[in-house]
This record gives C-alpha cells, sequence and structure tokens, in this order.
C-alpha cells in the first residue's frame, strides 16, 4: 500500500471508511512523523499525542459499531494558533497568550469534532498573524519543507510546512491579507481563502475582524472542497457570518474548463514581478488554453492602491482588537506596577512583539483626530474603488488568474529587517481580503533553486465551487505538485 | 492641512499613549522612523480624488444580530476565570482604581 503520509484525504477517507486502515494507525503515522520531522521543520507549537490517539480510537470504535459517519471521520488535522480550542493551550505564537487555555472551541473546531476528525495540534504562526514569514512568533522560527534555509510565508507558515512536510494530511489557517494563499504558495500545497462571512470566525482571535477568514490548507484541490464542506455554514455566534445554502463544494470538481473564461489582470504582471513568478503563471494560463478556456485581458486598475489601503485599514482594526489584550482577565500580566495604567502599559510592553505593537501603533496613529479623514477613511473609500474594479471584471470572466506573491520563499532573516519591504510582497493577496472575495492558491511550477511558485484563483463572492473546479482542471491535466516524485516537473509550457 | 503634507509629524509618544505602550529610547527612534517611512508609503492614498466615492466598511451589510430574550447556558464562571491573572471571590481583580 501507498505510504500513509502519502495518502491524500479523500484516499484515507475510503480507506477508513473499508477498513483497510483504522484512524489509530494514521494518527500512529502522523505523530511519528510528527516526531521525526518536526525539530527540523518547527511546524507545531503544540502536538497533542495522548488525545490524539484517544480520538483516534473512539472514531475506530464507533466504526466498528456500524456508525454512519462523516468523510473526514477519523482523520488528523493540524490547527492553526490563533483558533480557539477548549482546554487546549492556544498561543497565537506571543508571549501575550503563551499560557492561555481557552474555556471553549471555535465554531470551525467543533464542527470538525463533530465529524470526527483527530487534532494532532496547534500550529505555528507569526504573532497574532502578523507577518509574512513566520519569523514573528514568539517561540520559533518554522522552516520550508522544500528548502530548510527558506520561510515557509506566513501567517500561517506552520499550517502549510506542516501539510507539506507530511506532518498532517490537511490544516486549518486564516488569511487576512494573503497568510493562507501565500505560505501555500511557498510551500507548494493548496490554500483557499473563502468568501468573507462564509466561514464562522467565532473563536478565531481577532486580527482585522472586516478581512479575517478561516480557511482549509491541504495536498490537492479535491481535499480542499472537502474540508471547506465541513467548515463552512451560518453562525449565530458570529454577527458577520452569512446564512445562504452553500451547497457542495465537490460538485462541479470534474466539469472541466472548456469554455469558460479566465481573466488576466496586466497589473499582476507589471513591474516587481519574478520572471520566474511571471513565466509559470503565464505557463498555466497556456494550459488552460489548451483545455479549452479563453483568457481575457483584464484590469485591476486599484492594485497598487489597495496595499496601502490594506495596511491602513487592518492596522486600524488590529489597534482596537488587541486594545482587549489589558493583563486583567487572561493573558500575560507584568510582575511589575504601581497602579493600573502601569498595569496595562507594561503588560501589553512585555507581552507584544515588535510587529504587533508597530501594527497597533499604525492603527492608533491611524485612528487619531486629524488623521482619521486622511488615512482611515480613506482607505475605505479605496475599497469601495477596489471593489468596483472587481465587479467590472467579473462581469467579462468566470474567475481571475494571478500570481500569488510577487516571488517564491525568501531566505530566513531576509526579509526581517525592513517592514515595508516584507509589506510588499502583499500586493497580490491584499485586495481580495480588502473586497471580501474567495481565492484558491495553488501550485503551478518551480523555479531554479526548486522553489514552488503559486497562482491564484480568484472569483466573485460565493463562487468557491467554480475555482475548485478550476483548480482541479489544472491538476488532473499537470499533476498534483506535492504527491510528483523527485525530478518530475509540470509539463506545463 | 497637516493632513495634505507630504510627511506627517508622527508624535510617537503620544501614540504610544493612546494604545497603552511604552517604549524605551531605541524603541521610540526605531519606530518612529518605521512608521514614518510606512505612513509615507500610505499617503500615496492621497494621489487618488475619492470625492463622492462612498467609504465600504465591511464587505457585507452589517445589521444587528438578535436572538430570542430567553436565558441560555453561557460559559462557567470558573472556567472564565481560570485564566485570570489574579482573581478572588468569583471576580478578576485588579490594582486599586478608585481613590481613597
Amino acid at each position: 500500500m501507498k505510504d500513509i503520509l502519502k495518502l491524500t484525504v479523500t484516499e484515507l477517507s475510503l480507506k477508513l471508511a473499508k477498513r483497510e486502515l483504522s484512524s489509530k494507525e494514521v494518527t500512529e503515522a502522523y505523530l511519528r512523523q510528527i516526531a521525526d520531522r518536526d525539530e527540523r521543520i518547527g511546524a507545531y507549537i503544540t502536538v497533542c499525542d495522548g488525545e490524539a490517539i484517544d480520538s483516534a480510537e473512539r472514531v475506530d470504535a464507533k466504526r466498528a459499531e456500524g456508525d454512519k459517519l462523516s468523510p473526514l471521520a477519523g482523520i488528523p488535522v493540524g490547527i492553526k494558533d490563533n483558533i480557539c480550542t477548549r482546554g487546549l493551550r492556544t498561543t497565537c505564537a506571543s508571549r501575550m497568550l503563551k499560557a492561555f487555555v481557552p474555556p471553549y472551541d471555535a465554531t470551525v473546531v467543533e464542527r470538525l469534532h463533530a465529524l470526527g476528525t483527530v487534532t494532532l495540534g496547534k500550529l505555528n504562526m507569526d504573532e497574532f498573524a502578523m507577518g509574512s514569514t513566520t519569523e514573528s512568533s514568539y517561540f520559533k522560527k518554522t522552516r520550508n519543507p522544500r528548502s530548510i534555509e527558506y520561510v515557509p510565508g506566513g501567517s500561517s507558515g506552520g499550517s502549510a510546512a506542516a501539510v507539506a512536510a507530511d506532518e498532517a494530511p490537511f490544516s486549518l489557517g486564516s488569511d487576512t491579507g494573503g497568510s493562507i494563499r501565500q505560505p501555500a504558495s511557498f510551500c507548494g500545497v493548496v490554500g483557499m481563502k473563502p468568501t468573507y462571512g462564509s466561514v464562522s470566525r467565532y473563536g478565531l482571535i481577532a486580527f482585522a475582524s472586516s478581512l479575517d477568514q478561516i480557511g482549509p490548507m491541504t495536498k490537492n484541490v479535491c481535499d480542499n472542497a472537502l474540508v471547506l464542506n465541513a467548515i463552512t455554514g451560518h453562525d449565530r455566534r458570529d454577527a458577520t457570518s452569512v446564512s445562504r445554502e452553500y451547497g457542495d463544494f465537490t460538485e462541479e470538481l470534474a466539469l472541466g474548463v472548456k469554455g469558460m473564461k479566465l481573466g488576466l489582470p496586466d497589473e499582476f504582471f507589471g513591474e516587481g514581478i519574478n520572471g520566474e513568478v511571471k513565466e509559470a503563471v503565464l505557463g498555466a494560463a497556456k494550459v488552460y488554453e489548451r483545455m479549452g478556456a479563453e483568457i481575457v485581458p483584464v484590469s485591476i486598475k486599484m492594485l497598487d492602491y489597495a496595499l496601502p489601503a490594506y495596511y491602513v485599514i487592518s492596522s486600524a482594526e488590529a489597534s482596537s482588537n488587541l486594545a482587549r489584550f489589558d493583563g486583567v482577565r487572561y493573558g500575560y500580566r507584568s510582575e511589575s506596577y504601581s497602579d493600573i495604567t502601569e498595569l496595562y502599559k507594561n503588560s501589553r510592553s512585555e507581552g507584544f512583539g515588535t510587529e504587533v505593537k508597530r501594527r497597533i501603533m499604525l492603527g492608533t496613529f491611524a485612528l487619531s483626530s486629524g488623521y482619521y479623514d486622511a488615512y482611515y477613511k480613506k482607505a475605505l473609500q479605496v475599497r469601495t474603488l477596489v471593489m468596483n474594479d472587481f465587479a467590472r471584471v467579473f462581469e467579462r470572466c468566470d474567475c481571475i488568474l494571478a500570481p500569488v506573491s510577487p516571488t517564491t520563499a525568501y531566505k530566513l532573516g531576509e526579509k526581517s529587517a525592513s517592514p515595508l519591504e516584507m509589506y510588499m510582497g502583499d500586493i497580490y493577496t491584499v485586495p481580495v481580503n480588502i473586497a471580501g472575495i474567495p481565492s484558491l492558491s495553488l501550485p503551478c511550477g518551480t523555479d531554479k533553486k526548486g522553489l514552488p511558485i503559486g497562482m491564484q484563483l480568484i472569483g466573485k463572492a460565493f463562487s468557491e465551487a467554480t475555482l475548485y473546479r478550476v483548480g482541479n482542471a489544472y491538476e488532473t491535466e499537470c499533476g498534483v505538485y506535492h504527491l510528483l516524485r523527485e525530478g518530475e516537473q509540470y509539463e506545463a509550457y | 492641512m497637516e493632513q495634505n503634507e507630504k510627511k506627517p509629524f508622527i508624535n510617537v509618544e503620544a501614540v504610544a499613549e493612546l494604545a497603552r505602550l511604552s517604549l524605551n529610547d531605541a524603541e521610540r527612534t526605531a519606530m518612529g522612523n518605521e512608521m514614518a517611512a510606512i505612513v509615507a508609503f500610505a499617503h500615496k492614498l492621497s494621489e487618488l480624488d475619492c470625492e463622492n466615492v462612498p467609504i465600504t466598511a465591511h464587505v457585507e451589510p452589517l445589521f444587528n444580530v438578535m436572538r430570542e430574550d430567553k436565558t441560555e447556558k453561557s460559559t462557567e464562571r470558573d472556567a472564565l476565570l481560570r485564566g485570570a491573572p489574579t482573581k478572588a471571590e468569583g471576580y478578576f481583580t485588579v490594582p486599586r482604581v478608585v481613590e481613597s
């Protein structure tokens, strides 16, 4: 039999259902892999060995009794450490929450548990999800499993690295400005940023509430659709959750792209993009053409303005959201203070890392009297213009094909000196969050250094099924990147 | 108008006070320089004429979500207090905040 670790969620699910494998065997295989590899990769902050085996055994017992189980029953999962897990430490990769044990589960965790998934542990990230390399974690740096000298991307770097290193068959990440798609791209896995409001944010530690969404990270497109089915849906505990009929995201997977129109936005291939990345994404466009899709030139004129607007909006929301960390009800409290103001200040100053403080400061500045109109209000107006751009484009095509990041993965330490330079790397991902629309990130090649290159398929709100269809067509034609053997290449162009 | 200047003056000390953060001298200098660079970058937004463009604070129309006015079980007090740095008799405790 194929190595357990190389099986996709879909394949595992079949084998578990047919009892060719038990959940305990699968869970043990992953825990062994974590024990063997994670010291080098650093994907996990917390591993739950004992509890994982226990829950696997419970699922196996249910199956033995003939209970009807979900396709995800008995399948292990790694969870980003900003998603609350009851009784299991949730740190947000911050000193502030180093010892925080949530008294409740996030809705996504509750949903997964109800379906019988097995939690392997909590995954590393940039502190409070602010960053693009996972280097701002209080605990450790995660390395890119495809090439150990490189960062896995961020902020969901642990979630991407765990899947790429076969330390989890799938994981959950969160995406505020690209935090699922960019690490998926850097690590050669598949990640979805769903439509805003489709996955509950209840229990996701808030960074920028109008932009944050939880989404799946997987080996291939089909698995991603399967997991998104499990976590999507209305939740009355999230006031921004959208109540509607979501349908089955796997339904259109096999339909192919013949007759579809894919928009290629000029601005995403301009100055600043690395030549190999550009070539790979344009190569993917050729593959789609060969499969019968039509490539339509389109334009997102606001691209260059979306990035500053994003940094203003996200920092403003962060400064407000992170005001709750005051050393009183939970989280870190400084040992030195003489009055309540000093307690707040010292706890926050000692508990937060540099990047988090920088964003809080920026947000506080943008919201302060005299600057509010020039920065925050202006950014919200630009947000409208970005949304209008997308709306116009989607009148002419079914989805947009674009690069995820202007470059492949950076070397560790390469971007940590200049925050602004690091922010520039988010140029292609942030417009999607600003507009609240979905985007699927999947690999479309490798550069000369052997690092994965990612493309994103951006669609209008609630068009996830279409994006999976288009993504799956590419994988059917070119193979699943994660499962290619050494030396095997996409024969894209 | 100060908001139209190319490089706005950032009073790092005052912003830190609003954000309830204390920065030492070295941090204050570094933060000031980095913020200036980022704010100058954000100033690109001023190139756009946005008169008559409505703001979008949120991509979905937001409205109050109400539930039926019936008591429901919520998280146990003890569970919520478990993470508190200090507590007494079922309450969070803080240093004295009223003058004696």
